[in-house]
């Protein structure tokens, strides 16, 4: 593909609201993650990363009806950086026709159906305050966005688990392409909720101290939350980082399991680069998936010494994010764009032992070499895989 | 009133539809011309020139666009000298909970209203001079529908009206058909499956009359099976709500 411009960016993560406080995080080696509890959910002994500033959030009256912990942290992630004024820009500049909202999530405002059957009736009436529609369904949050942006082009939410916000990195470019839009606000939100915290305990993935992203001894994921936006536009404005291209496949192995040798990772960065037409080598850094899981760790590293042997710099950052799930792939272009903007390769912290069997060039602290060319995973559960190749502001 | 200046202002209210989806605009154009309350509040002058207007379940803004329609239609010297004079908004806002149809109000009509995302039994209402519902409020049971009713009734301005559309449960037949007509839109258009509150006519205007406001009923469903009936409340001149 041609590379395409991004010219707007924007993270909210356990590591901050926006990209500043992400950035001083990860040049810190800094981590987000703690062991306070999310609401009631005492009996459970993890480790989260919340974004604790979400609790002050107030939508504006006129987006009343979508009020929910997801949108209200969308709300947050869209009003910082300048981002919400550089769309108002695009969207003079394409017509709100012309711009998209294509957005990931796994669990949309589940949060707030758990809390309505806190509260139902004998009769199973859900309260008068729950609106399902703005809310928990998927769709709600590009909705959302849509409608707070003043943006009337494509709006669609892609829910593929973790894989969910970098494959809008695809749909945007592929709409781009096609010539039916012109612009794009791509990302993802995901937001902490008993469902997710349940679930993947009961799956016996949740870690009990602190994610440990390819150490020998890794127990699973710490669950963070996020709201991660970019902008990708034809032309037109300053570009601040690229896409410069996107692969996509499906293990079709296992529903929660990734095939063990990573026969989809290995396709998925092998499309990714054959769509930027570059070769292995020509990328100085890897953000991994990296959840800490022993099986995703495990066929991740199989995977990247298949495509790229053992020397390419990579690292996990959600030993400092958590496992944003949704809005994982989202949260991992930003820090990409980061490391491309300010010169830096992240540290993945937590890893006390490495593991001999993945004898990959990890590292464990931030490192002040200027990547110029980046590779981001973002891999799901149903075997869905995305990997995304972005570049510097001058392609 | 001259058919075809009709025709010309449906045409107009119509037509910022396009911008919204071919679903919009054909509803945009069906609605205005089948459903009478339109005419009606054109015709007889329900909404003064200037007023602070409030639409609440404004669906896809429908009376918004036919306002601003008016509005230019006047503004170009075309406003038939024998209609009531155009009823020009000095602020439009419209209050839907779906988001669809703001989307749709949005696009149609970008700043020249204010559209609300909310459910009108927790938005605010802003003061105006005139507040619109058309069959809206059977959606709510009976004491969130006095809960509203009373907080428009804080909102209006001395002098000012509320126009409300609702079934008469009193009459059968058409209250059924209108009812199982309702149960099918809402529906199809993907709200979850919700009860109906309806009231016979004259505890719609025992409950309006309770608020302190005059009130005066005409049917509403010329040319329609439906049991509708609108009420035109007004609030007294120079006093405050009660």
């Amino acid at each position: 593909m041609k590379p395409l411009p991004i010219t707007a960016y924007t993270a909210t993560s356990a590591l901050g609201a926006g990209c500043a406080a992400t950035l001083q995080a990860l040049r810190d080696d800094r981590s987000g993650l703690g062991s306070q509890p999310f609401l009631d959910a005492t009996d459970l002994n993890t480790w989260l990363g919340p974004v604790d500033a979400v609790d002050e959030v107030r939508l504006p009256p006129q987006l009343e009806a979508f009020d929910c912990r997801n949108n209200r942290l969308a709300w947050l992630g869209l009003n910082q950086d300048g981002f919400a004024q550089a769309v108002a820009e695009a969207r003079e500049r394409w017509g709100a026709h012309r711009v998209a909202v294509l957005l990931g999530t796994s669990t949309s405002g589940l949060l707030q159906t758990e809390l309505a059957y806190r509260e139902r009736g004998a009769d199973g009436s859900l309260p008068a305050w729950f609106h399902y529609e703005q809310t928990q369904n998927t769709g709600s949050l590009s909705a959302f966005v849509a409608l707070a942006l003043g943006l009337h082009g494509p709006a669609w939410v892609v829910s593929t688990a973790c894989s969910s916000s970098a494959k809008v990195f695809g749909s945007a470019a592929r709409l781009i392409d096609a010539g039916l839009i012109d612009a794009a606000v791509v990302g993802g939100v995901d937001s902490l909720c008993l469902t997710t915290l349940y679930g993947f305990n009961s799956l016996e993935l949740l870690a009990r101290d602190i994610c440990r992203p390819f150490d020998l001894h890794r127990h699973g994921l710490s669950i963070g939350e996020a709201a991660a936006f970019a902008l990708l536009e034809r032309n037109g404005a300053p570009p601040q980082g690229h896409l410069l291209g996107m692969g996509e496949t499906n293990d079709g192995h296992h529903m929660s399991t990734p095939h063990p040798q990573g026969v989809g990772a290995i396709e998925a960065m092998h499309a990714a680069l054959a769509d930027a037409g570059l070769a292995p080598q020509d990328i100085d850094y890897i953000n991994l998936h990296g959840t800490a899981t022993a099986t995703n760790d495990t066929a991740e590293g199989a995977a990247v010494m298949t495509v790229f042997g053992q020397h390419t710099p990579c690292s996990s950052t959600k030993g400092a994010t958590g496992h944003t799930l949704g809005a994982a792939g989202g949260v991992e272009a930003v820090i990409s764009l980061l490391a491309l903007k300010h010169g830096f390769m992240p540290g993945g912290l937590n890893r006390h032992t490495p593991d001999p069997t993945l004898p990959l060039n990890y590292l464990d602290t931030t490192q002040r070499t200027a990547p110029s060319r980046v590779l981001s995973n973002s891999f799901g559960f149903g075997g869905s895989n995305a990997c995304l190749v972005l570049g510097s502001a001058r392609p | 009133m001259s058919t075809r200046a009709w025709k010309a202002l449906l045409d107009a209210a119509s037509a910022p539809y396009r911008r919204a989806g071919r679903f919009a605009w054909h509803f945009a154009r069906g609605k205005l011309r089948h459903d009478p309350v339109f005419r009606h509040l054109i015709e007889e002058g329900l909404i003064r020139p200037e007023a602070r207007v409030l639409d609440i379940g404004c669906g896809q803004g429908l009376l918004a666009s036919l306002l601003t329609s008016a509005a230019a239609m006047n503004d170009r010297g075309q406003w038939p000298p024998g209609w009531a004079p155009a009823p020009r908004a000095r602020e439009l806002t419209g209050i839907e909970l779906m988001p669809r149809d703001v989307a749709r109000a949005q696009a149609a009509l970008g700043d020249r209203a204010t559209f609300v995302c909310a459910d009108m039994r927790h938005a605010e209402f802003p003061a105006c001079d005139v507040v619109v519902i058309l069959d809206v409020l059977h959606y709510i049971d009976i004491p969130a529908q006095n809960d509203v009713l009373a907080r428009v009734r804080r909102a209006l301005a001395p002098g000012g009206k509320l126009l409300l559309r609702v079934g008469d449960a009193s009459a059968r037949g058409g209250f059924l058909t209108s009812q199982w007509v309702d149960s099918l839109v809402v529906f199809v258009r993907g709200h979850r499956a919700v009860p109906q509150f309806g009231r016979p006519l004259a505890h719609w205007v025992a409950q309006l009359r309770d608020l302190g406001l005059e009130v005066d009923s005409k049917p509403m469903s010329r040319g329609t099976p439906f049991a509708n009936v609108l009420l035109l409340a007004q609030a007294p001149v120079g006093t405050g709500s009660p």
